[in-house]
């Protein structure tokens, strides 16, 4: 049986070498945003991850009204103002007195509920924000879950509030 | 709906801080306690009370966060607290309303009374939800505070009565963000709304509990045992004036012969002449001085008593009462001359042992038969004596016993002794009765016949 013979010629040659830089460019350019996109967070996850963080990211040193502010550039108009008038003089004494000084990292974040638009209130949604925390002065940290609701309006998501213990299911013993 | 309750209470909570501002607060108890206690007729605070201002503390039963975030709600009052203890709390809206969420545990119903909007004045809350009847009480609290429908604020109150969890009450989008809003809706026109003000006859029965200033100032108000007003270490003693002095210079006493310069035993001189003794007694007065403290009235503030109410600060910061008293100005110097007197006088004469010896002894060893014939008497019998105190206070006592007939000779110690009745002023005896001697001497001669060889004379 004689032998076939391959002929590569130069013409497949730069045909080959074309259709190898073209996948190249296209595997380059294209897969890594596609990868990008597919797991990239969702604004509404965006905002209840900064939201967790700057809200439990409290500086004793740097103050009440620092803290207000950092959690009201991300929050949503009524989450400032709630944090501003109920929430911020509940629990800033609890920090001032324990000269908590902490910096959070949201670490993942899980849709926990979605409430739709009702005529009376916003697109809220419920998640699950498990963060750590560093203890600016020790350096020990402290890691665990808390139910965060961002709401959504014209601006897009924005972080209401950090919800209590008790509400968690609203039937906490 | 919301809006339209919002509103109400909007108008009515603006209604109540006029209230509070002008008073009177009506609902003061008939027993004279009560409201009437912190405010007087025109709305000002009374003396005394104290004005605790804002005050946050730890409260289980105020919603928190999970442990490692470092956070917790604190429950916030305005806390005024009379001299008693009697408290006047003021929760912040968010407070009032996690309070009515837990009226028990957060001592809503151990208040003896409150006033608010649309809540009714002086209604005795611990009574009613004792006899169960504080469900309307909370039921309504809960519609003024969070403008929840009769039936939810019904269904609420039960829970929160019954111990139950409220929070299982909430619907699953999050009521909780509402009430907050709410909340601050309602604090948009004043940092410190006041809905609700809720009188507490003890502040220990408060929430807020008992101001440590009061606890210091009457620590039985704070249920607290009494304690002792700490004492300065080194104490300095109310100004007095000095203790009375007594001073007196020393008596003197003498007795002696005055006449003739050798007395002869009467029984050798054929003048019986015998001899004059002389004696005296002079007592100096006792210089008793004293001091006379002359006071002024002063006005002071000190230390309240368990049941006295302050009216007053004292100087260490703390509030008091006000005592009037008298303080010490001066010293009034007075210098008395006592006399003391003399009430017994007496004097006599002793043939002293030494001379009995002789008498017996000596002569008689050439005088056969001889011996003491009068060995001691009393001088006065010869004389007599002059007593008397003198304008300047000395006490003085003189004798004169004229030719006194010493039958023996030798030496004769002679005494003189009188006593005094010491020395009193005001009715208070300064210096006490006592006797006093004074001695002397006198020499009583005898003539003793010698016979001389004369032959041997030159």
């Amino acid at each position: 049986m004689k032998p076939r013979e391959f002929v590569i010629l130069p013409k497949h040659l730069i045909t080959g070498l074309l259709v190898f830089i073209a996948v190249a460019a296209l595997g380059y350019a294209i897969i890594p945003q596609a990868i990008t996109k597919l797991t990239a967070p969702k604004p509404a996850e965006i905002a209840a991850r900064e939201g967790a963080q700057v809200f439990l990211s409290t500086d004793s040193e740097k103050g009440q009204a620092a803290w207000e502010e950092s959690v009201c550039k991300v929050a949503s108009e009524q989450g400032c103002a709630v944090l501003k008038k109920s929430l911020s003089p509940m629990l800033w004494p609890t920090v001032a007195k324990g000269k908590v000084r902490q910096a959070c990292q949201a670490m993942k974040a899980s849709l926990s509920k979605d409430i739709p638009t009702t005529a009376d209130a916003l697109h809220i949604q419920e998640w699950s924000v498990s963060l750590e925390c560093k203890n600016l002065q020790t350096g020990k940290a402290n890691a665990g879950d808390i139910q965060v609701l961002v709401s959504e309006n014209q601006n897009g998501w924005k972080f209401e509030r950090v919800m209590f213990t008790q509400e968690r299911g609203n039937a906490a013993p | 709906m919301l809006r339209r309750n919002l509103n109400l209470f909007i108008t009515a909570t603006l209604v109540l801080a006029v209230i509070i501002a002008t008073l009177p607060i009506g609902a003061a108890k008939a027993d004279g306690g009560g409201w009437g206690d912190f405010f007087d007729a025109n709305g000002n605070l009374l003396p005394g009370v104290i004005e605790a201002g804002e005050v946050s503390q730890p409260a289980g039963w105020m919603p928190d966060f999970p442990a490692w975030t470092g956070m917790s709600a604190e429950a916030t009052y305005h806390q005024y607290v009379s001299p008693s203890g009697e408290t006047i709390l003021i929760p912040s809206t968010t407070t009032l309303f996690f309070m009515a969420m837990n009226p028990t545990a957060s001592g809503l119903v151990n208040s003896n009374g409150q006033m608010g909007t649309g809540l009714g004045m002086g209604v005795e809350l611990s009574g009613q939800v004792a006899a169960g009847n504080g469900v309307q009480f909370i039921s309504t609290l809960f519609q003024n505070l969070a403008g929840m429908s009769q039936v939810d604020a019904d269904k609420f109150a039960d829970a929160a009565i019954n111990g139950q969890n409220v929070w299982a009450l909430f619907s699953p989008d999050s009521d909780v963000a509402r009430l907050l809003n709410l909340f601050y809706q309602l604090s948009q026109n004043d940092g410190n709304v006041y809905l609700l003000a809720l009188l507490y006859q003890s502040c220990s029965n408060s929430p807020a509990g008992c101001p440590a200033e009061l606890c210091a100032a009457n620590p039985v108000a704070c249920d607290l045992p009494p304690t002792v007003e700490p004492t300065d270490p080194s104490p300095t003693p109310p100004p007095t004036c000095p203790a009375p002095s007594v001073s007196q210079t020393s008596p003197s006493l003498n007795i002696s012969p005055s006449a003739p310069p050798y007395p002869l035993a009467v029984g050798q001189d054929p003048d019986k002449r015998g001899a004059d003794i002389s004696g005296s007694v002079n007592i100096p007065p006792v210089i008793f001085t004293w001091y006379e403290p002359v006071y002024e009235e002063v006005t002071s503030c000190s230390a309240a008593g368990p049941n006295q109410v302050s009216n007053c600060t004292r100087p260490n910061g703390k509030p008091g009462v006000t005592r009037t008293g008298q303080e010490l100005k001066e010293c009034k110097v007075h210098v008395e001359h006592l006399p003391e007197q003399i009430n017994t006088a007496n004097a006599r004469a002793e043939l002293s042992a030494a001379s009995r010896g002789w008498i017996v002894n000596d002569l008689g060893a050439s005088w056969y038969g001889a011996y003491v014939h009068q060995g001691s008497f009393n001088l006065p019998k010869y004389g007599s004596f002059d007593m008397g105190c003198s304008g300047g206070g000395t006490c003085s006592a003189n004798l004169q016993a004229l030719k006194v007939p010493f039958a023996d000779p030798g030496l004769f110690n002679l005494t003189i002794t009188v006593g005094t009745n010491g020395t009193s002023w005001g009715g208070q005896q300064i210096t006490p009765p006592r006797v006093l001697t004074g001695k002397g001497q006198i020499k009583v001669y005898v003539v003793l016949p010698t016979l001389i060889d004369a032959s041997t004379a030159p």
